[in-house]
């Protein structure tokens, strides 16, 4: 993914004044805007090890009690039970909708392909609020607020385009000729994608799976709007309780889920790389 | 045995239109629809422009939108910015641990998540955590200050999200360009600033505008962040809306808000796309690759090498021999 760095044969002298100055501005900048970034996960994930309700930082005390609230409660556990429920099946029907898509662009001679990655696009750049809304309305209709099936079908929606990009560009590095090889010694099509294309893209589509889930196990704008009061996801349940105060549970919360999915995107990374 | 069996090069489309068909099926319930609710919901009551007049009735929901619309641009060009230097560092860093340092920077908020990345940011900023704490042991303070719910707080927030998210585009667009170019620049006597000005800007101009356009789109969605960092002193068109439908049951003024920002980014995307036109138009709309060289002027083919005779009598001047 990173390509081989510029490498001088020497350390560049830049000659120039104004060079330097860019340079040492340049390296200011990367090195205020990389902590930045890294600051805020730092001090969450420090804090949660605090044993007392405080929110002083740094802790005064250390401990799990965070750890232990959380687990203890069934209320969270429930919403992350709730979470998985919805974004496991999800993930699933968005990854063979995905490899569909990708199958049909790689490998099809279909006229309109544009309109598919028009349709993975769209969700993604549309505001989340509008979208919100105008879902609402639309489920509001179909009496389908709050709904596992309805919602589950979204999250199928929003999850393809993910799926979609990865599996495509899993297909783009196959070269076609490995099925047509197997459709000239008698294979029919079915086999040859079942056996070949397919074994050959596995890798990928399992990383594409784990990202989808990563991303739909996150989701917190639309599900405020069609999950309705019942269907209470851990991103919901994280979005009630910050709205009442700053819970300390969530540190703790915050924790796993970082180290959860980071765990999780580098496995699917590591996947995505091991096409032939 | 052999079994012969008739096949095609490829599937028609006939076959790749069925295998699409649950993506449209999709795409047609839960997005479809949802605008042409979104429209009718807008128009709910009496009527639409009926509707957009109350909207805006007291100045209070157009000065709200106003400042939506100019802090999203004002988080674009922060991100575009530090993402852009980020991307260009990790693209030419010469050091070995830098461009993996980068990354891990920019991943590690991702995993977060956008709600916790929000979360970690009132941590950060409440009156009682460690920002107010440290300013005061610098002596900036001499009492913890509501950092929380202002404008600039919502826009660090919003840049904070934005910015990894920036890096991806970006890096692609520094991506796809030799960067041998900047080498010949730079042996041919051009400073580095120089060599930004005449040979990357022009080359990933387009890349540039793309990607905030991408940037800008996303931001004037975020809903999540103007609520909670924002709260009731600094709101934006999308806390509006959400609290348009949820605490004060009006549907048509939630609608109305977010078709206003709908058409917000329709009319940013084409002017991105007017001005992606006019920057292709400069630069000669070729459909060259950016790291094709010219090798003449365009003046006609290489002159033919020089013939046996000619060559002796150079040697014969006293010339180099080919």
């Amino acid at each position: 993914m990173i390509e081989p760095a510029i490498s001088p044969p020497r350390p560049i002298r830049h000659p120039h004044l104004a060079d330097r100055a860019t340079r040492a501005l340049t390296f200011v900048v990367v090195a205020l805007l990389t902590l930045g970034l890294v600051v805020p996960a730092i001090v969450i994930v420090v804090a949660s090890f605090s044993g007392t309700q405080s929110m002083t930082f740094p802790p005064r005390e250390w401990g799990l009690l965070q750890y232990r609230n959380f687990f203890g409660s069934s209320r969270w556990m429930e919403s992350v039970w709730t979470s998985i429920r919805l974004a496991l099946p999800a993930s699933v029907g968005a990854i063979i909708v995905g490899s569909l898509c990708a199958y049909v662009v790689q490998r099809t001679n279909m006229r309109f392909k544009w309109i598919i990655y028009a349709v993975c696009i769209a969700p993604l750049v549309i505001p989340g609020v509008a979208y919100g809304v105008g879902l609402y309305e639309t489920f509001v209709r179909f009496h389908a607020v709050g709904s596992p099936v309805t919602v589950g079908l979204l999250y199928v929606l929003l999850g393809t385009p993910y799926t979609f990009i990865v599996v495509n560009t899993a297909l783009l590095g196959l070269p076609e000729s490995l099925e047509q090889v197997a459709m000239t010694m008698g294979a029919s099509r079915p086999r040859a994608v079942f056996e070949i294309t397919s074994r050959l893209a596995l890798p990928s589509a399992l990383g594409a799976f784990l990202l989808a889930f990563v991303i739909l196990f996150d989701e917190a704008v639309l599900i405020n709007f069609v999950g309705g009061s019942t269907f209470n996801t851990l991103p919901k349940a994280i979005f009630d309780s910050m709205k009442a105060g700053v819970d300390p549970r969530i540190t703790a919360i915050a924790t796993i889920l970082m180290f959860g999915t980071g765990v999780l995107m580098l496995l699917s990374f590591q996947l995505r790389k091991k096409v032939r | 045995m052999l079994v012969l069996r008739k096949w095609r090069g490829r599937p028609g489309g006939v076959l790749g239109l069925l295998l699409a068909l649950p993506v449209l099926g999709l795409f047609l319930v839960f997005f479809l629809l949802p605008f042409i609710n979104l429209a009718r919901v807008g128009a709910r009551g009496d009527g639409f422009v009926a509707n957009l007049n109350s909207y805006f009735h007291s100045g209070v929901t157009l000065r709200i939108f106003w400042v939506t619309l100019r802090d999203c641009v004002l988080v674009t060009v922060l991100s575009i910015g530090g993402g852009a230097v980020l991307a260009w560092r990790m693209k030419t860093s010469s050091r070995r641990f830098e461009a993996p340092l980068i990354l891990a920077a920019v991943f590690i908020p991702l995993w977060m998540g956008g709600l916790l990345k929000i979360y970690s940011f009132i941590f950060l900023f409440q009156r009682t955590g460690p920002i107010n704490g440290a300013l005061m042991a610098l002596g900036v303070f001499s009492e913890p200050k509501h950092l929380l719910y202002s404008e600039s707080t919502i826009v660090l927030g919003m840049t904070f999200q934005m910015l990894p998210l920036a890096v991806a585009p970006l890096y692609a667009v520094f991506s796809s360009f030799s960067p041998e170019l900047i080498t010949a620049a730079e042996g041919l006597g051009a400073s580095r600033i120089k060599t930004f000005r005449t040979v990357v800007a022009p080359l990933t101009s387009i890349g540039i505008v793309a990607s905030s356009l991408l940037v800008y789109l996303i931001s004037l969605g975020f809903f999540l962040t103007p609520v909670f960092l924002g709260g009731a002193n600094a709101p934006f068109t999308s806390s509006l809306i959400s609290s348009d439908l949820f605490d004060y049951f009006d549907p048509p003024s939630a609608g109305i808000g977010a078709i206003l920002l709908v058409c917000a980014g329709l009319v940013i995307a084409l002017i991105a796309g007017t001005v992606v036109l006019l920057i292709r138009r400069s630069q000669g709309f070729g459909r060259e690759k950016s790291w094709m060289v010219r090798l003449d002027d365009g003046a006609g083919d290489d002159p033919a090498p020089p013939s046996a005779r000619d060559i002796d009598a150079r040697a014969e001047v006293g010339g180099v021999p080919q």
